[in-house]
């Protein structure tokens, strides 16, 4: 087994993978930019390096730095966390050139999960569901109709040369479609020099239902069920939970499947993510493929009581994976909310500064995954993601309770969090009954959403006019233009300058 | 001692003393015994109010401007608490607001990446202005009022500190 492992990331997850370490007897070997000197990560792991600059591509996605600090300080593997070089083919190569194990996949199970024309063609022909569509770029007007036609409305028309949700048009029907295809088409050529289009069945109002596999370098392949990530703003994440409220064990069996032959089809190894998104009829297609271990794999921990990044480095030195799928069975229910420090009442702008203080939820089927302490100043470089808290009850409703109940608990002070939203987000009646989507809170959340409370407003107006009260009758003795100071402290100043001047 | 005290929109008349380590406290003409002790943090107090137990934080942003926030069950709160003075501060501000210039100011620390104001050029309310990024995200940060921009202070690739002066508009 290894006896260091470096980890190239920060933040929560850097503590997270230092924690498993510890508890496998490996010392975590911390890499840090400037400003994250006193970052939490640096002060929990056993060893740090400086490895940059505070901006991202000076440090943590500095390929050459980060293996050679490695090789240097003797750590026989680097786990690359998620997000900076997670998913950076590059990078898993240069540890394999460096002699050290990437803590993941191989560079070309990630290269070929990384193309997504590529990885589409590979998974139909894995047999994995995949949105029907146009299997490559179309240009021919005729020809896209009948293809439209096939696939049957409503269509979504794509830039083939595109991305990032440019050059997008969704029909609806036939009769729009010609007219639609020649604006779409006339856009492609105008901004990507290209016409041409790919044309694919529009899911409207999507779930996201993720599958967590796990494989070792023995042909085995695990699935821990599905996690479903449909609350999400402007496609990001902030409610996590597994299961989902609308797969059955049918379901589940067909997407594990489904999740087990994608893993399969690039000769997998360690934690990877298969998502989906799925129709109100529970038709699933095939998104893309993380390869890498996932933000909220704490629930899928939770619900089925395993520690993936410790099988992570067990896979990764070699060994097998010491449990039979039979026996991979899931108990209660845990929802992972992520605690960004942004202002929802203002259009979710970042919040930054000095952290005084810091309460953690606590008690029965809280877990806490975090990445600052009181004193911390928030740094302006990287991801606003300042903490996770995860809880596990027996059934969905209690743990929707108890999620409520943890986040009321949860102070981080004086920065502005999400809490606020994430407490309305809770008690959205769609995401309670379960028919909430990857749309939802971005047609239904509006900043008034967050009505203030006459007793809160009460509250908040006496706690602040009492720390007013009290701020006031502390600095009044120190106010040297005080005209109700008294006699003897005019005469005590007068004392303390004939003292300096003499 | 007496504020005004504005939270969300909303103006309450205050009036509170200290009286045997107990606050008496008049909120809008009702009174209240409250019993408020820090507990650990000068900034968090436990509020008992007619055995009512609330744990709330609140402490100074910036006192000498009148403005405090408080955490209640959640929710983050900007409060202004007010004296005689601060409020004829505020007045004396508000009515410069409406006539001197507007100065759009950076709303926290970041990377300026993209300028879209232009000196001479007139913008409307809600006009994008500067993009800012900052942890990761890009901020567009909107014109509020309508007018002439009499100048532009940074360029793309500043680092600027929150408040930092960014755009100035000659209001119309």
């Amino acid at each position: 087994m290894f006896t260091k492992i470096l980890i190239a990331n920060r933040g929560e997850i850097a503590l997270r993978i230092a924690r498993a370490c510890k508890e496998m007897g490996i010392a975590p070997v911390a890499v840090y930019s400037d400003v994250d000197r006193v970052a939490l990560h640096v002060a929990y792991c056993y060893e740090a390096y400086h490895i940059g600059a505070s901006e991202s591509r000076e440090s943590y996605l500095n390929i050459d730095r980060i293996v050679a600090t490695a090789k240097k300080c003797g750590a026989e593997a680097i786990h690359p966390g998620y997000g900076f070089l997670a998913e950076n083919a590059n990078f898993a190569q240069a540890c394999e050139d460096a002699g050290i194990v990437f803590i993941g996949p191989t560079p070309a199970a990630i290269r070929a999960m990384g193309n997504k024309l590529g990885a589409r063609s590979m998974m139909k022909k894995a047999g994995v569901p995949i949105v029907p569509g146009s299997d490559g770029p179309v240009s021919d007007p005729k020809e896209a109709a009948r293809i439209a036609e096939t696939i049957g409305y409503p269509v979504l028309l794509k830039a083939a040369a595109g991305g990032g949700g440019k050059g997008m048009r969704v029909v609806r029907g036939a009769a729009e479609f010609e007219a639609s295809l020649k604006l779409t088409m006339g856009e492609a050529q105008a901004s990507f020099s290209d016409a041409s289009v790919y044309i694919e069945k529009f899911v409207e109002n999507p779930k996201h239902i993720e599958i967590q596999v796990m494989a070792d370098t023995h042909g085995r392949i695990i699935t821990y069920g599905e996690r479903e990530c449909s609350m999400q703003r402007r496609y990001q994440k902030v409610i996590e939970e597994a299961p989902s409220p609308v797969v059955s064990p049918e379901l589940r069996a067909a997407l594990s499947e489904a999740g087990r032959k994608a893993a399969a089809a690039v000769n997998y190894r360690g934690a990877g993510t298969i998502e989906f998104i799925m129709d109100s009829s529970g038709k699933f297609y095939f998104l893309e493929m993380n390869t890498r271990l996932q933000v909220e794999h704490p629930v899928t921990e939770m619900v089925y009581g395993v520690d993936l990044v410790k099988q992570q480095i067990t896979v990764a030195d070699g060994g097998h994976l010491d449990v039979e799928q039979k026996d991979v069975v899931a108990r209660g229910h845990a929802i992972e909310m992520r605690i960004y420090a942004e202002d929802a009442s203002r259009g979710f702008m970042p919040s930054i500064g000095r952290i005084n203080r810091v309460v953690l939820p606590s008690g029965p089927g809280i877990r806490n995954e975090k990445g600052v302490y009181a004193g911390y100043d928030i740094p302006i470089y990287y991801d606003p993601l300042i903490g996770k808290v995860v809880v596990w009850a027996e059934t969905r409703i209690d743990a929707i309770q108890r999620a409520r109940r943890a986040l009321r608990e949860y102070r981080c002070e004086p920065v502005r969090t999400n809490v606020d939203f994430l407490l309305w987000a809770l008690a959205e009646p769609s995401f309670i009954d379960g028919s909430y989507h990857t749309r939802t809170i971005d047609t239904v959340f509006k900043p008034t959403s967050l009505p203030a409370r006459d007793l809160e407003l009460d509250l908040a107006t006496v706690a602040a006019a009492i720390a007013a009260y009290n701020y006031r009758s502390t600095v009044r003795h120190i106010n040297i233009d005080d005209e109700s100071s008294s006699a003897w402290r005019r005469a005590a100043r007068v004392e303390g300058t004939r003292r300096w001047s003499s | 001692m007496k504020f005004v005290v504005r939270v969300a929109g909303r103006e309450s008349n205050v009036d509170i003393v200290q009286h045997n380590g107990l606050y008496e406290v008049e909120l809008n003409g009702k009174k209240y015994t409250v019993d408020a002790r820090n507990f650990g943090f000068t900034d968090l107090f436990s509020l008992l109010v007619d055995g009512h137990s609330f744990l709330i934080d609140s402490a100074p942003v910036r006192p000498e401007r009148g403005e405090y926030y408080a955490r209640v069950l959640g929710r983050h709160y900007e409060v202004d608490v007010l004296d005689e003075l601060l409020l004829a501060a505020r007045d004396a501000e508000k009515v410069h607001e409406h006539t001197g210039a507007y100065v759009l100011r950076a709303p926290m620390p970041g990377l300026v990446v993209h300028v879209q104001a232009e000196a001479g050029k007139h913008v409307k309310a809600g006009d994008a202005l500067v993009i800012m990024e900052a942890m990761k995200m890009r901020n567009e940060l909107l014109a509020e009022v309508a007018g002439v921009v009499e100048s532009v202070a940074v360029v793309v690739g500043d680092k600027v500190d929150s408040q930092a002066p960014l755009v100035t508009i000659t209001r119309e």
